[in-house]
């Protein structure tokens, strides 16, 4: 509740900010007169995008952290975010759908750590994740240095993860399927909600692991594949707003909503600042949003130390 | 003779290449609280695995009451068959509450909220282990008895007629272990519910003390099953644990207690 109140707050401030600040009155009117020119073609599609993105890699987080009981084991730590990266990379080479590059990407990168890990704890998880990413990175930035040299600017700045190119087709799209995904979640609540209690603990409660994993993976590659597409990379999002979802509003793990719009909350206001920091240039969203990710791993991993200590 | 509470036919289990149980059966008799005792490595958790159905047997069957447990749903056994395992995850963030409120994932339905039935299970389960005033409380802020019972209440919360626990006393003081096996004892004796416990025990006094029932396990083979006086026997303990030692029945509730004489 808080959540979404705060996303709404954010959302209009986003559309107010910016180079030339806009009245609250004249973001109201220009929201529902079309021919408002800031509003619309300017900051509409980039804030739509970034709440559409945002919902998606926090919805993505909060699934992968619950079934895999470990908070480090998010799409955007364990490689799933640069699978999907070099699958997009792949893809335009080929000429083929990006969207299925990505998501075959960021599925292989999944599968690949998941395979590579079996049966060998969470921190091994999530080691073998970091070795994937790296190497999906690399691999990505090799085959771009074979690009055109347009090409290789473009997605540079993709690759940084930038919001800059939003359109409001591509945010309707992507928050269409993060409805979509959120209606998958009500209708396997009752099994999604048992999260992070432990194969045991689930299958005893009834739970259908092979469904539930097999549910829960897919969601998380589309939905980082679906978010990944139109703003590029985006560390450290999904990493962060579970647990930030849940130390703002109490809410208990899973907390797969608040972490959505925690997620949300987080990019448009990631890009809000990037759009007030630099007007003139477009400083990618990604870099404040590792700005902020970053400071917080470090932060989780000295408090985790303190725990155990 | 009245039907076996879990009737086991010629168990196989391996896990990870190695075999626990060859053509295995024993029957648990439909009483109270029936006690696993027996070695470390003999086995003990690995029957209460597969009396819950987390554990798929390589071959043979477990019957509760007379239905084979691996026909059933998932859910449909999850209705009948509560399980705890012996180290529940350390949740963070949760509420007891919360965790209580999770022991009705099998009767929820898809798209709904809670039902009143729902929040009256929680209730009840909150109440029989004593937890009501803590129930907006983190599992962390808990002592280790606190949680244990937070976790044995999600267990009754799920309605079943049978409670499986895995060494549920293992991490907790005398104390606590003596209070946690009283209201193991408090739920058994209420008439209206007809609740069945099976629990996996280390420590013998409290087992013999608390089980209408125990069966002793070596290495895979059913060495005891009776009433505690009949299960413990000088016997029994060279055979289970490979110890010399004198069994005599406590002076206070007549219960044996096992002397080891090494």
């Amino acid at each position: 509740m808080t959540l979404s109140l705060a996303l709404v707050c954010l959302v209009f401030l986003a559309l107010s900010g910016g180079r030339d600040w806009l009245a609250p009155a004249d973001v109201w009117h220009g929201l529902w007169s079309t021919d408002n020119f800031v509003i619309h073609v300017l900051r509409l599609p980039r804030t739509a995008l970034a709440v559409a993105a945002g919902l998606a890699l926090g919805l993505a987080g909060a699934l992968m952290q619950g079934l895999t009981r470990n908070p480090l084991a998010t799409p955007d730590v364990i490689g799933l975010v640069q699978g999907a990266s070099l699958g997009h990379i792949v893809a335009l080479g080929l000429g083929t759908s990006v969207f299925l590059g990505e998501t075959v990407g960021a599925a292989f990168a999944l599968f690949a750590v998941i395979a590579l890990a079996r049966e060998q704890g969470p921190i091994a998880f999530v080691l073998y994740g970091i070795g994937v990413g790296a190497t999906a990175s690399a691999a990505t930035t090799v085959i771009l240095l074979r690009a055109p040299d347009a090409t290789i600017t473009q997605m540079m700045l993709w690759l940084s993860g930038s919001l800059a190119r939003a359109d409001l087709a591509t945010a309707g799209a992507l928050l269409g399927g993060v409805v979509c995904a959120v209606f998958i979640v009500l209708w396997r609540a009752r099994d999604l909600r048992t999260l992070w209690l432990g194969d045991d603990v689930m299958t005893g409660l009834g739970v259908n692991l092979p469904v539930l994993r097999f549910t829960v993976l897919g969601l998380v590659t589309l939905l980082t594949a679906g978010a990944t597409l139109p703003v590029g990379p985006i560390g450290f999002l999904a990493f962060t707003a579970a647990p930030l979802a849940r130390a703002v509003t109490g809410a208990e793990p899973p907390a797969l909503f608040p972490a959505a719009l925690m997620g949300a909350c987080l990019l448009t206001a990631a890009d809000l600042a990037a759009r007030l920091i630099a007007p003139l240039v477009t400083l990618p969203t990604g870099l404040i949003m590792t700005l902020i990710g970053a400071p917080y791993l470090i932060f989780f991993l000295w408090s985790e130390k303190r725990m155990t200590a | 003779m009245k039907q076996p509470l879990f009737d086991i036919q010629d168990l196989t289990v391996k896990l990870g290449g190695k075999r626990i149980y060859s053509q295995f059966s024993a029957q648990l008799p439909d009483v109270g609280i029936t006690g696993i005792i027996g070695p470390n490595g003999c086995g003990k958790s690995t029957l209460l695995r597969c009396l819950g159905g987390l554990t798929t047997p390589e071959n043979g069957n477990v019957r509760l009451r007379g239905t084979d447990i691996a026909q059933q749903s998932s859910i449909a056994r999850a209705r009948q068959i509560a399980f705890l395992p012996q180290e529940p995850p350390m949740l963070t963030d949760m509420t007891v509450e919360g965790l209580v409120a999770k022991g009705r994932t099998p009767w929820r339905k898809a798209f709904l909220p809670p039902s009143q039935a729902d929040r009256d299970a929680v209730s009840q389960a909150l109440e029989a282990t004593q937890l009501t005033e803590l129930r907006y409380r983190r599992l962390t802020a808990l002592s280790g008895g606190q949680r244990q019972r937070a976790w044995i209440a999600m267990a009754l919360a799920q309605q079943t007629d049978v409670i499986l626990l895995d060494e549920p006393t293992s991490y907790l003081d005398l104390p606590h272990q003596i209070r946690l096996m009283q209201l193991l004892r408090d739920l058994v004796a209420q008439r209206d519910q007809n609740r069945r416990v099976v629990v996996v025990l280390h420590d013998l006094t409290i087992a013999a003390r608390f089980c209408d029932m125990l069966v002793g396990l070596s290495d895979g083979k059913l060495i005891c099953a009776g009433p505690p006086s009949e299960a413990l026997t000088p016997k029994t303990v060279m055979q289970l644990y490979g110890l010399r030692a004198q069994v005599h029945p406590d002076p206070v509730f007549a219960r044996p207690v096992v002397y080891p004489e090494e």
